[in-house]
């Protein structure tokens, strides 16, 4: 394979193929899409965090003006399924219907109303008599596991389709452990022990588009669904299940997407408009407004994290223990996942022997967790690397200096590969490419690192300090995630890309020709790219688990190998014709161009398409192939951080955020960039602002924009994005992911920047003004 | 809250007479921002007053005069050497929101989130209301209590805002907490505060969002007259007035950190009105 | 409830609407095809449905329709028509600044209003101006190394 340095499409920062469509404001969303005469959905939800339906009267919603459909439990399909989409069979319970007897969060669905109008369907939903015998609800991590607690699933068909430990009557849903070494024997060597409570808060992935879908019935009968969504065939499958048809019978179409960050890595509002759609055999929109998705949409879990260590004076870590409980809401479906993932790409970063590791994910009747950027590695980061420091400081070691002593390095393994797999054993693996130790030096010479003053040499009001993290996260679910693609040539040369791969908004459709046009010695704009359609284009499990550019990325590169091959072949008998002849190890793709390589002769690639399709010999060239990755590649990074604490409110302001990341070659390194800083950004939020507030009902108060508080321009820090390349072996061009391990950073290092300019350590997130306030009173005492 | 009708008035005559006609359905509306935050039962009838002559800022001697129906934006742009308005507007809401928004409308309608409400109990002046009752009105009194507000703004029109202009020997700040800049306030403070020959003559500090309704700390004000501004003022001040309100945490605070963030945008405020008063720290 | 007859100038044109008095102007663009102008939040918080009225950005869902009764609003189809891009997309375009893209529609607005009004802004006062325009993808840097790049060339005498 040629060095990056030779590439001539890979790791350039090309334009995005969508974004000046986008920036006119063409109609490419789903919101856009829908037919003008589309029915609407509005949902009646729960108000009751826990209570059983005793009686729903839908007669006289049912008479309303413009109402066509009235849907509750009584008069659609009961069959259990679960709405995460993941790769099937789930490791999930399948806890879910359409529409259930009980409900269990506020929030949770009662009855759907399909009118002609949106304003319609809200009078209706209004007319909706409901009564509900109110239960005993379970908020808190010890109401879950307390004897006797309320149970929350006590339906006798949720299970789970593989033999994994499930246990509703307990409220809980899944337990994932590992032991490495002797974590005790570990506890006593240690010249130093510590044992910290943390808690990470609710959050919500706040994607610009809300959540949207729309059916309609084609004239064959067939239900086509168009929906912003990061799991075509995840919710092909999971809508057939829920209706009791043939996956055959339906169509799903992603087009272009609002942001999903993990929380369209669901099945939410697909079912009802599809069963909406086929019963009234007209088109149905549903959209949720922004308070319904707070209160409805799916969540970053809140963790309560438990963890030990034992050190060494000279630096040597000799245990770690993490304990999680992990508040999965009224649903499971992420629920032994997230989990997996707070421990495999985690523990990893750092050598220690004696490991030990048990999360136990609890149902509540609180909002729903899901997939979120990170994935539970973002709040397992946050007790991890804000102890690094602890240990540091305990030791009077600069807390960079003992991330370098003893973080990972390239060509070792860890027993979490191994032990941790998504409701199965994962995949031994060692570690390929890793420049962390040059992201670490890189980022400390930007931040300047050096001027770092300890705390105790800081009196005024407004205190400076700096911290650092670092993290690692995984590229892919080996062994189980599959991605595809096709390529076809046209009469001019140019190539239909197709992929199941899902472009929520990261670029991954150029980056995805990118590489085609690498392998094909070709442009990017020579690609016509058609991703994720259910019907057109071939499988993937979609975007998630960072695996896009690593698994569908390398799809597609094979693809184009194959394509590759075949116009070599066509090439080769061109040139024969017109008298040269060149074995197929004497010629190359460039430029567009079968050329051979002492230069002789080359002919174009509109002439070899021509060729093939309409002279001699004619075919197709084209080719289809997936890929499955066999382990899942880590990138890495190193997070510093300067802000600024007045100690008299607590207010934080950061002032300076620097990101040194390996991402392996940076396949288009201004994506990658952008990737990094918005990923940054969201987890500096959530270290600082973002978090459910509940009343006693366990309703969300602050369920909008105004009052759940995502950072604009104006409270952005500086931001600087340093790309350290390096090569994985088993990735497209050398490529990682990218896009979840940059979220991981904001809670450790500006808790260890809070620490480094006041000597208050937090440890609940987030880290409001009053908390901030509270851990510096301590300090003073 | 909903509209079932809409009306543009043109004269303030025309706007006293269809609120009298329409009655209690009647919603003058200026820049309509407020109506997600109103909620009301029945439908509105809104009578858009924007097409009427109440904006602008003049400068009339050592005051300024400011239209009803001046956005909150026009008060960030504009610039005199007495102005300290653009300090408070720049940091409300967001860009498209102060475009549109009216001082009217914020001082009509008062959230405990509301700024201009805050910032003109502090400033001082006055409210000139025409339509049924046409009057001149302290703002001190205005904001005196919410009934009186109530009362003062029930079928009024405000037609313009006078407040002085902050010259020589005067000064003002606004302190204003919150988590993120499009926020909402959880807590503000604002201080006028004048030296002559070397004293504080005059002094008036408000605050808000901590409270549904922005109140003065006369009792601060009292102490501060007289004195002679020292950044040791500021340890001596206390707070006894505010340490009998009930207060009204926002995000989840308790009551001890509310009380205490409060004070300290109240010294905040303060220290930085007496700096400004005297030219520069001293 | 009756519709009533409003008028205004769009992009340009003097046009006439029915409008239900309760309607915003949101839904009234968007239901007479102009997709442009997208939304999230309803609720006046985001920005993503930023419009130009009489020269301001201002958020459609917040404004009543009948409230542009015999004004100027303006929305991202009067802006690179075809192939050619506005400067302000083309920056953002090119910058990298467009990811989901979904948010981009209202940034370009907000700063076409803002350039109108003051062709070479500091970075400090695109802050101030660009506050009003969510986007959950990008961390705005490169949004605002893009406007930025606008204002210098407005600078370097390119307007
Ligand atoms: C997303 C968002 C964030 C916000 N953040 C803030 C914030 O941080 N701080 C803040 O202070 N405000 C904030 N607001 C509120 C907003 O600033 C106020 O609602 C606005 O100032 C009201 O002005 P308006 O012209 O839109 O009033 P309208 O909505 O038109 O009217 C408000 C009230 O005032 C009455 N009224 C208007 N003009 C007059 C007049 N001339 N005479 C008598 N009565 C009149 C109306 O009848 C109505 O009752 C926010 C609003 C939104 C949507
Ligand atoms: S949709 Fe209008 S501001 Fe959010
Ligand atoms: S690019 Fe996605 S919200 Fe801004």
């Amino acid at each position: 394979m040629k060095p990056v340095t030779k590439m001539t499409v890979v790791n350039k920062p090309l334009r995005k193929i969508d974004s000046s469509a986008l920036s006119q404001g063409k109609k490419l969303y789903t919101g856009d899409l829908a037919p003008e005469h589309s029915l609407y959905v509005k949902m009646l939800w729960s108000p009751h965090a826990h209570a059983n339906i005793k009686k729903i009267d839908i007669s006289k919603a049912e008479k309303m003006p413009g109402v066509k459909l009235v849907l509750y439990h009584e008069n659609v399909p009961r069959i259990p399924h679960c709405t995460a989409g993941q790769g099937y069979p789930e490791p999930s319970p399948y806890d879910t219907f359409m529409f259930d007897k009980k409900v269990r969060f506020v929030g949770d669905r009662v009855a759907a109303v399909v009118a002609e109008t949106p304003d319609q369907a809200e009078e209706a939903i209004k007319a909706i008599e409901v009564e509900y015998e109110i239960l005993k609800p379970v908020f808190t991590y010890d109401e879950a596991l307390a004897d006797n607690a309320p149970i929350i699933h006590d339906e006798p068909e949720a299970f789970v389709p593989i033999p994994i430990p499930y246990e509703p009557k307990k409220n809980i849903v899944a337990k994932v452990g590992m032991k490495a070494g002797d974590f005790e024997k570990g506890m006593k060597e240690a010249d130093f022990t510590f044992d910290e409570l943390y808690e990470t808060p609710y959050a919500q992935h706040c994607p610009i588009e809300g959540y949207i879908s729309w059916a309609q019935i084609d004239p064959y009968g067939r239900i086509f669904i168009t929906t912003s969504t990061q799991v075509p065939f995840h919710t092909r499958r999971i809508v057939a299940r829920t209706l009791g048809i043939p996956v055959q019978k339906i169509r799903v179409i992603k087009p272009r997407i609002g942001g999903g960050f993990g929380c369209k890595q669901e099945m939410l509002l697909e079912d009802i408009v599809a069963i909406a759609a086929y019963r009234l055999n007209k088109p149905v929109l549903w959209a949720l407004t922004r308070d319904e998705v707070f209160r409805s949409g799916r969540t970053r879990h809140p963790m309560r994290l438990r963890i030990r260590y034992g050190l060494k004076k000279d630096g040597t870590i000799t245990a770690i223990g993490l304990d999680i409980i992990n508040n999965t809401g009224a649903y499971g479906g992420h629920g032994l996942t997230v989990m997996s993932c707070a421990g495999s790409k985690v523990l990893p970063l750092y050598h220690v022997n004696n490991i030990h590791f048990n999360a136990i994910s609890i149902y509540t009747n609180l909002p729903v967790g899901g997939a979120y950027r990170g994935f539970g590695a973002t709040q397992a980061y946050f007790p991890v690397e804000t102890m690094i420091d602890v240990m540091a400081d305990k030791i009077g070691m600069d807390p960079m200096e003992f991330r370098k002593k003893n973080h990972i390095r390239s060509g070792e393994g860890h027993p979490a590969f191994e032990a941790l797999g998504e409701g199965k054993p994962g995949t031994p693996m060692t570690i390929g490419s890793c420049a962390l130790a040059e992201c670490i030096d890189k980022g400390a010479k930007e931040i300047d690192w050096s001027k770092r003053l300890p705390h105790t040499e800081k009196t005024s009001r407004f205190r400076r300090g700096i911290g650092m993290s670092i993290h690692m996260q995984g590229s892919s679910v080996p062994e189980i995630d599959m991605g595809s693609a096709s390529i076809k040539m046209n009469d001019d040369g140019s190539f239909n890309l197709l992929v199941g791969a899902t472009d929520l908004g990261t670029g991954s459709d150029t980056v995805l020709a990118q590489i085609a046009a690498e392998e094909l010695g070709t442009t990017l704009d020579k690609f016509i790219v058609y991703s994720s359609d259910t019907d057109m284009t071939p499988f993937d499990v979609g975007a998630y688990a960072s695996s896009t550019t690593y698994l569908s990325g390398e799809a597609v590169r094979k693809t184009a190998e194959k394509v590759r091959q075949q116009i070599l072949k066509v090439g080769q008998e061109i040139l024969q014709k017109q008298g040269f002849s060149k074995k197929i190890e004497e010629l190359d793709l460039h430029d567009a161009h079968v050329i051979s390589l002492d230069g002789s002769c080359k002919v174009a690639f509109g002439d070899i398409a021509n060729y093939s399709l309409y002279e001699n010999n004619q075919f197709q060239i084209g080719a289809i192939e997936s890929h499955i990755t066999h382990k899942s590649p880590p990138p890495f990074t190193a997070h510093f951080v300067e802000l600024e604490v007045d100690i008299e409110t607590g207010h934080v302001k950061v002032l300076k955020y620097v990101a040194a990341v390996d991402c392996g070659t940076a396949i288009n390194p201004q994506l990658c960039e952008g990737q990094t800083e918005g990923g940054l950004l969201n987890g500096i939020s959530y270290a600082l602002t973002e978090e459910y507030r509940f009343d006693e009902e366990g309703k969300m108060t602050n369920a909008n924009f105004m009052t759940y508080n995502i950072f604009s321009m104006r409270d952005k820090p500086e931001i600087k994005t340093i790309l350290v390349p390096s090569y994985e072996e088993t990735g497209p061009f050398g490529a990682k992911s990218v896009s979840e391990v940059c979220i991981n950073g904001g809670m450790p290092a500006i808790a260890n920047a809070i620490y480094n300019a006041t000597g208050a350590r937090l440890k609940k997130a987030p880290f409001t003004q009053e908390r901030v306030w509270r851990a510096i009173q301590e300090v003073k005492k | 809250m909903r509209v079932k009708d809409f009306i543009f008035a043109s004269k303030i005559s025309e706007v006293a007479s269809l609120m009298r006609e329409i009655g209690d359905s009647a919603f003058l509306m200026a820049g309509g921002t407020s109506t997600y935050f109103i909620a009301s039962k029945t439908s509105k009838v809104a009578i858009d007053i924007t097409k009427l002559p109440l904006k602008g800022i003049s400068r009339v001697n050592d005051n300024y005069k400011i239209g009803a129906l001046t956005t909150i934006n026009e008060l960030q742009k504009f610039k005199d050497e007495g102005w300290v308005l653009d300090r408070v507007a720049r940091i409300i809401a967001n860009q498209q929101i102060r475009n549109i928004s009216t001082i009217g409308g914020n001082l009509a309608r008062v959230f405990y989130w509301s700024d201009m409400p805050v910032a003109l109990l502090a400033l001082g002046g006055s409210l000139k209301f025409s339509g049924i009752a046409s009057r001149h009105v302290k703002i001190a009194e205005v904001f005196s209590k919410p009934h009186s507000h109530k009362d003062v703004f029930t079928a009024s029109i405000l037609d313009y805002i006078e407040i002085p202009a902050a010259t020589k020997g005067m000064g003002f700040s606004y302190q204003k907490e919150t988590r993120t800049y499009g926020a909402f306030s959880s807590a503000t403070a604002a201080a006028f505060i004048k030296i002559e020959e070397g004293v504080i003559s005059e002094a008036r500090v408000a605050i808000g969002s901590v409270l549904p309704f922005p109140v003065r700390l006369t009792d601060v004000e009292d102490f501060l007259v007289g004195k002679r501004p020292e950044c040791k003022l500021l340890g001596e001040i206390h707070f006894d007035k505010l340490a009998k309100m009930k207060l009204m945490p926002r995000e989840f605070m308790t009551d001890e950190f509310c009380i205490h963030l409060i004070k300290i945008k109240a010294k905040d405020a303060i220290c930085e009105a007496m700096k400004e008063a005297m030219g520069g720290c001293k | 409830m009756t519709t009533r007859k409003i008028s205004f100038t769009l992009n340009g044109e003097h046009k006439e609407f029915d409008v239900l008095p309760n309607e915003r102007l949101l839904s009234l663009l968007r239901r007479n095809g102009f997709k442009g102008t997208k939304y999230g939040c309803l609720e006046g918080a985001c920005g993503t449905c930023t419009v130009i009225l009489d020269g301001k950005a201002v958020n459609s869902c917040l404004v009543f329709a009948f409230q542009v009764n015999g004004r100027s609003v303006q929305t991202v189809e009067s802006l690179g028509i075809g192939e050619k891009l506005h400067e302000i997309q083309e920056a953002l375009v090119s910058e990298g600044a467009v990811q989901c893209g979904y948010c981009t529609p209202g940034i370009v607005l907000s700063a076409k209003a803002m350039f109108d009004e003051n062709p070479t802004p500091t970075v400090d006062e695109i802050k101030v101006q660009i506050d009003g325009n969510l986007c959950r993808c990008t961390g705005y840097e490169k949004i605002l190394v893009a406007i930025d790049k606008v204002s210098k060339s407005h600078n370097q005498g390119g307007k």
